[in-house]
């Protein structure tokens, strides 16, 4: 009986689990490049009962790779990517890649994230932006460009496996695989890629956690009761004998 | 229980809540001469590793494809301030000047330090000074002669007045403007008036018309730069947000709730 509520506990960790990630994602339903995600579960079969016990485990966490709708802000230096791919930048720890692309240019020009770290190019190098321009001009391939010419490219790699990124910080992504230029991009000037967080179905999922959270909490209490009964029964029987 | 999705979902609370702010100012200043639209951005607070992904699941070699990220939450990143120029607004005051391209006013303040403002819509006092609506002197300063009949401010900044009596116009000075390489990292102070920071960087004084400075357009003031249509789909975004996190404090509650019904 104890092995029930124990069943029941191991849901009940994984449905806080699960809450705490659809948290999240609502919080950050209008983070620009915020890439939602999932709770994938695994059942976790406990051998050496006869019983077959099965506990839920949490087993991965994945980002939703599809892109967010982009809205329109009109700053210049504010860009959305259309299709697949990451901006790199430059951070102390290393290149990190994100899909927010909320830029705007530092004291000596340089492209930089919201954070200050520089934006790079697609030779991973810093965009600078010179001082005597009238307008920027990021076309849909990702050539930076003002009245006086082309300036430089705005970089967008794509990686083999997407799903070996992990969040770092904000919503810079780290990973150890090899970045690949993307070479047909598309990008939007001046707008931003709104987080792809579907708020209906999060909304629809969290009904779901609190019915089961609801359930398992009444299996326990059940549990809790036959084995309170189970002792009075012993402690009658036991004062008869 | 349920404690961290509360925190999580408050974080977000917050964060729309900051949002509306900005709409509001944003909504508020419509009107304002040469007001700049503010967008709040935002990022993710910190994450929790529950399982790193990557890390070897057998010894021969086999390594976890994804692992267990759960999100804190979300915090203000930045307000970026959309630096398009507004609309050109007609006036009749000769001292009225609109600002076509890059670059800002430079006023003196009562600190002594130099203003930064877009704001064109100057007068003159007593002693015939250009000076903003707050009496702030317009640097370099211009003073207009008494028993003036009409001042001209052609787009390089040089202010010519014709003196009752005199034939021949006479320039009594030339408006200069100042650029920043990252205008966008002024700091806003009242009135419409900008600091240079560590991150605008100093100022680049050229007379108007100059390689990277705007021209001056006498007798028309800038408008705003907000569109009402993008504030009020902001709000939308925002409500719905605001809903969201909402929902979730009061699954948690109820999570919690049914956690001290066990016993």
């Amino acid at each position: 009986m104890a092995l029930a509520t124990d069943i029941g506990l191991s849901l009940a960790t994984v449905l806080h689990r699960q809450v705490d990630h659809i948290a999240s994602n609502l919080a950050n339903m209008n983070t620009p490049g915020y890439q939602g995600g999932k709770m994938i579960f695994a059942e976790h079969l406990l051998k050496s009962q006869d019983t077959g016990a099965s506990f839920v485990g949490d087993y991965a966490t994945t980002r939703t790779l599809q892109p967010g709708a982009p809205f329109f802000t009109g700053d210049p230096l504010h860009v959305a990517i259309k299709g697949s791919g990451y901006f790199a930048v430059e951070t102390p720890a290393g290149v990190r890649f994100t899909r927010n692309g909320g830029f705007s240019l530092n004291a000596e020009g340089v492209l930089v994230t919201q954070d200050g770290y520089p934006v790079l190019s697609s030779g991973l190098g810093p965009i600078t932006v010179p001082a005597e321009i009238q307008k920027i001009e990021i076309s849909p391939d990702g050539t930076i460009s003002s009245e006086q010419g082309i300036i430089d490219n705005l970089g967008v790699f794509n990686f083999e496996n997407e799903y070996a990124m992990r969040y770092e910080s904000g919503t810079l992504l780290a990973t150890d695989e090899e970045p690949l230029v993307n070479p047909d991009i598309q990008v939007a000037q001046g707008s931003l890629e709104n987080a792809n967080v579907n708020a209906i179905e999060q909304t629809v999922n969290l009904q779901q956690i609190l019915t089961s959270y609801q359930g398992v909490q009444k299996l326990i209490q059940e549990q809790n009761h036959m084995r309170s009964q189970a002792t009075q029964q012993l402690l009658k029987t036991g004062a008869a004998i | 229980m349920s404690i961290q999705a509360a925190y999580i979902a408050a974080s977000g609370m917050e964060a729309q809540q900051r949002a509306l702010e900005v709409t509001a100012h944003n909504l508020a200043n419509m009107n304002s001469t040469a007001f700049n639209k503010r967008t709040l951005l935002t990022t993710t607070l910190a994450y929790q590793d529950f399982s790193r992904v990557g890390t070897l699941t057998s010894s021969a070699g086999t390594v976890k494809p994804a692992g267990i990220q759960i999100g804190m939450g979300v915090k203000m990143a930045g307000v970026a301030r959309l630096l398009n120029q507004g609309p050109a607004i007609q006036s009749d005051d000769p001292f009225h000047l609109m600002i076509e391209g890059p670059g800002y006013f430079q006023i003196t303040l009562p600190s002594g330090e130099i203003g930064y403002t877009r704001d064109g819509s100057f007068t003159v006092n007593a002693e015939g000074q250009m000076v903003t609506q707050q009496g702030y002197l317009l640097e370099p300063n211009i003073t207009i002669p008494a028993n003036v009949t009409s001042v001209t401010i052609n787009p390089n900044g040089d202010v010519s007045v014709k003196i009752d009596g005199q034939t021949q116009p006479q320039v009594v000075g030339t408006i200069t403007l100042a650029n920043f390489v990252n205008p966008g990292g002024l700091t806003a102070i009242d009135n419409n008036t900008f600091l240079e920071t560590v991150a605008s960087g100093g100022p680049n004084i050229a007379a108007p018309g100059q390689p990277g400075f705007g021209t001056l357009l006498q007798n028309a003031l800038e408008g705003s730069n907000v569109n009402a249509v993008t504030e009020m789909t902001g709000l939308i975004r925002i409500q719905q947000a605001y809903e969201m996190d909402a929902k979730v404090q009061q699954t948690a509650s109820r999570m919690g709730e049914a956690s001290v019904n066990i016993v």
